[in-house]
């Protein structure tokens, strides 16, 4: 398919590029936000938004390349990708009542998108040039951008795969449109073979989870003996042999395995694996920053940010941070200081970890990298200090979560030849546009509650016994009470650090991150993820490899686009109040 | 025999070690002792490793390879910078893509033979051309003819640099 050319030479960054990204992310920053609340998850809009630039700038304006979708993409996703790190966190704080300043929420989530973006820019060579991370995502969205051009045969491949996982995905949603259930969104498959309750085998209908799985290959492998090894073989030993605190219900004994006693070792390896790759490749981020100014031959000016602009947003986002945390709550300027440093070591530390897992495997365990945040923090504040913490969490889970969007979006670039330099100016512009629309939809969903008829009192628009019950808010609170009284598994995360550590200096690099990860998700996504990875080993054993690349991953590519597009018109059918 | 030693350890070390860290509380004397076999299993997979890499059979995806491929690349890559049409842009991907390098094949061989940060300076001009080359064929399915022209012939400045700095470690190996 020819190109609508408008341009007299090969365009990338343009300012109708930018405004339709500004746009598509502004709008799924919306949806994605109302769901997060809803629903307590969030979901990876890159591949929505590399469709729909495509489509508003064929459609509409007669003109764009692939290259130009790419950083429409990256502006879109690089607006929406905070809003998991916003919605899983801030709301505890009017849920719980406390007291803050709106604006210096803003600020800290703001400072966190920029310092997210800033830190992890320094190791793009290491992870993608020379660790050569898949980042499944990243690579089914290449597949898509070069798709529509690329011949009928692919385009058909990937529209054929997004059109079966929106069918499958719109049949499991039937209930929500008034329709009778035929396909439910998970099975049990124990229900069918007949194997005890505490052996999770429990599906999600999700072709989405099936095509990342197929895009990551081996390495899903890793993540589904992983998850077998925590839901298949510890909980069942521990129940089957009786090894639980006596006052643990029967009922809920697999849960509490995972809760208290794998996860926690999960989110430890997760840990450990990633400080020991980053010391493994110590030498080697020595000599990419020292390479870091080298002038492309190409004329095309540094291929990176330069080091220099990035200490100095760096550090200004830094003194964003700080003040926020000191004029939130009522604490010293030294206890805002050293607060500031542990949460931006922090934060960097996570970017890397999340970055990390996102390549392996596609998972980003933000959660949980917010939740140790939010526990660290309260380590150096009063109870009465919970705002300041809650703040600096939501920072760092944004900044998180731009960390993994950020390099997710480089590994896009890297395979259809964007320069990183562009992508990561626009991305560092752009990352504080994010939080401004979640808190905005955020607080106008609270401000819906209402007003109690009897007493007059004003109602809340989310929380617990209202119908948008905000499940991560509410977790990060359960965590906040366990933290205040002294309940943290540093234990098992130190157990977990050492396993994980171990494991990095395996044949297979990484290994600690990616067993970690999979001890510490749900085993219903695990399950059609690993058969997404075992279909692509199989594959590639019988057709090799570049038929795989060739006709495989785009139909996968497929998978992921149709059901996210379905996530989201669900989004905006909530978002109407349609269903 | 001993690879597959290593991997036994290995995975006995890490399902006993997270039995045991699991425990409430956790058992400590079980976990460490399943950590030590963890620990025994992966210096014996290194070892194999390394050992396996001074077997000429085994000498796979070197440096000299790696050499090869560049090459082919260039030579590739040339030919693509004289003449490009419409009538290849619908498989210029593919084409390009069975001759490209893996580097992740090559890692593990190449770091042993130059260290990691020779690798890492290598791979990273080695990466700035092939980022040329994939945004030439972007732009070349894009049918941006010229341009696609201008970034392959612009890639083989850095495959040559590339070539350039194998020969100068290779000559320091010796």
């Amino acid at each position: 398919m020819s190109a609508i050319k408008k341009y007299k030479t090969y365009s990338d960054v343009t300012p109708l590029g930018v405004a339709v990204g500004i746009f598509i992310g502004v709008l799924m920053t919306a949806s994605f936000s109302y769901a997060a609340l809803v629903l307590g998850f969030s979901t990876n809009g890159s591949p929505v938004a590399a469709v729909l630039g495509w489509g508003i700038m064929r459609a509409i304006f007669k003109r764009g390349t692939i290259i130009e979708n790419n950083i429409i993409q990256t502006v879109a996703s690089g607006i929406n990708t905070s809003t998991a790190g916003v919605i899983f966190t801030v709301p505890v704080l009017l849920i719980r009542g406390a007291n803050f300043d709106f604006i210096w929420v803003l600020a800290a989530c703001v400072a966190g998108a920029i310092l997210g973006v800033g830190f992890i820019i320094p190791l793009r060579k290491q992870m993608i040039d020379i660790d050569r991370l898949r980042f499944p995502s990243g690579t089914a969205i290449a597949s898509i951008l070069k798709s529509p051009a690329e011949g009928m045969k692919k385009s058909k491949l990937l529209i054929y795969g997004a059109a079966l996982s929106a069918t499958v995905y719109l049949i499991t949603r039937f209930p929500d449109l008034g329709l009778p259930q035929i396909i439910p969104s998970s099975f049990d498959l124990n229900s069918i073979i007949g194997l005890p309750p505490y052996f999770k085998n429990i599906w999600a209908v999700s072709l989405l989870s099936v095509g990342i799985g197929y895009i990551a290959g081996r390495n899903g492998l890793f993540v589904l003996a992983g998850g077998l090894l925590a839901y298949w073989l510890i909980a069942p030993f521990f129940i089957g042999f009786n090894l639980l605190p006596e006052n643990v219900e029967i009922a809920k004994a697999a849960d509490f395995v995972h809760s208290q006693m794998t996860r926690p070792v999960g989110i430890g390896m997760l840990i450990g694996g990633s400080l020991m790759s980053i010391v493994l490749i110590i030498p080697a981020i020595k000599a990419t920053i020292k390479s870091f100014n080298v002038k492309a031959i190409s004329g095309a000016g540094s291929d990176e940010l330069s080091i220099k602009v990035l200490y100095k947003v760096i550090a200004a986002a830094f003194v964003l941070f700080l003040l926020a945390g000191y004029f939130t709550s009522d604490i010293d300027f030294l206890t805002a200081v050293i607060v500031s440093v542990v949460s931006t070591f922090w934060l960097m530390f996570a970017g890397i970890i999340v970055s990390q897992a996102t390549g392996m495997t596609d998972w980003t365990p933000i959660s949980g990298m917010s939740l140790i945040a939010v526990a660290i923090l309260m380590m150096f504040l009063t109870p009465e200090q919970i705002s300041t913490a809650v703040l600096i969490g939501a920072g760092v889970s944004v900044a998180i979560a731009e960390s993994a969007d950020m390099m997710q979006d480089l590994k896009t670039g890297h395979l259809v030849g964007n320069f990183p330099v562009q992508q990561q100016k626009l991305q560092l512009f752009v990352a504080g546009l994010g939080p401004v629309i979640s808190l905005s939809v955020m607080l106008l969903i609270w401000n819906s509650g209402g007003t109690d008829p009897v007493t007059g009192a004003k109602l809340p628009g989310f929380g617990p016994g209202t119908e948008i019950e905000a499940p991560q808010a509410v977790a990060l609170g359960a965590t906040i009470d366990a933290v205040q009284n002294g309940d943290v598994p540093v234990a098992k995360f130190l157990t977990g650090a050492i396993i994980g550590g171990a494991l990095s200096f395996t044949a297979i690099p990484g290994l600690g991150v990616i067993m970690g990860i999979s001890m510490y998700l749900s085993m219903k996504y695990i399950l059609p993820y690993g058969l997404g990875s075992l279909i692509s080993v199989f594959m590639i054993r019988r057709k090799g490899k570049k038929w795989s690349e060739k006709w495989a991953v785009p139909f996968a590519a497929g998978l992921i686009l149709g059901e996210a597009l379905l996530i989201i018109v669900f989004a905006l059918l909530k978002v109407g109040g349609v269903i | 025999m001993l690879n597959k030693l290593a991997i036994a350890l290995i995975f006995f070390g890490v399902i006993f070690s997270a039995i045991f860290a699991s425990f409430i509380p956790i058992d400590w004397t079980n976990f460490s002792i399943s950590i030590v076999v963890l620990i025994i299993g992966i210096s014996l997979q290194r070892r194999g490793m390394k050992n396996a890499l001074k077997t000429e059979t085994n000498k796979n995806n070197t440096l000299d390879d790696f050499r090869e491929q560049i090459i082919k690349l260039k030579k590739a890559v040339e030919k693509y910078s004289e003449n490009l049409s419409s009538e290849i842009s619908e498989n210029i991907d593919e084409e390009i893509s069975s001759i490209m390098p893996e580097v992740e094949n090559f890692r593990f061989a190449i770091v042993e033979e130059i260290g990691v940060a020779n690798f890492t300076e290598l791979i990273s001009v080695y990466a700035k051309g092939e980022r040329l080359i994939r945004r030439a064929v972007s732009a070349t399915i894009d049918e941006y003819f010229e341009d696609a022209k201008r970034y392959f012939k612009d890639s083989v400045n850095l495959l040559e640099k590339s070539v350039e700095m194998i020969d100068k470690f290779r000559e320091e190996i010796k």
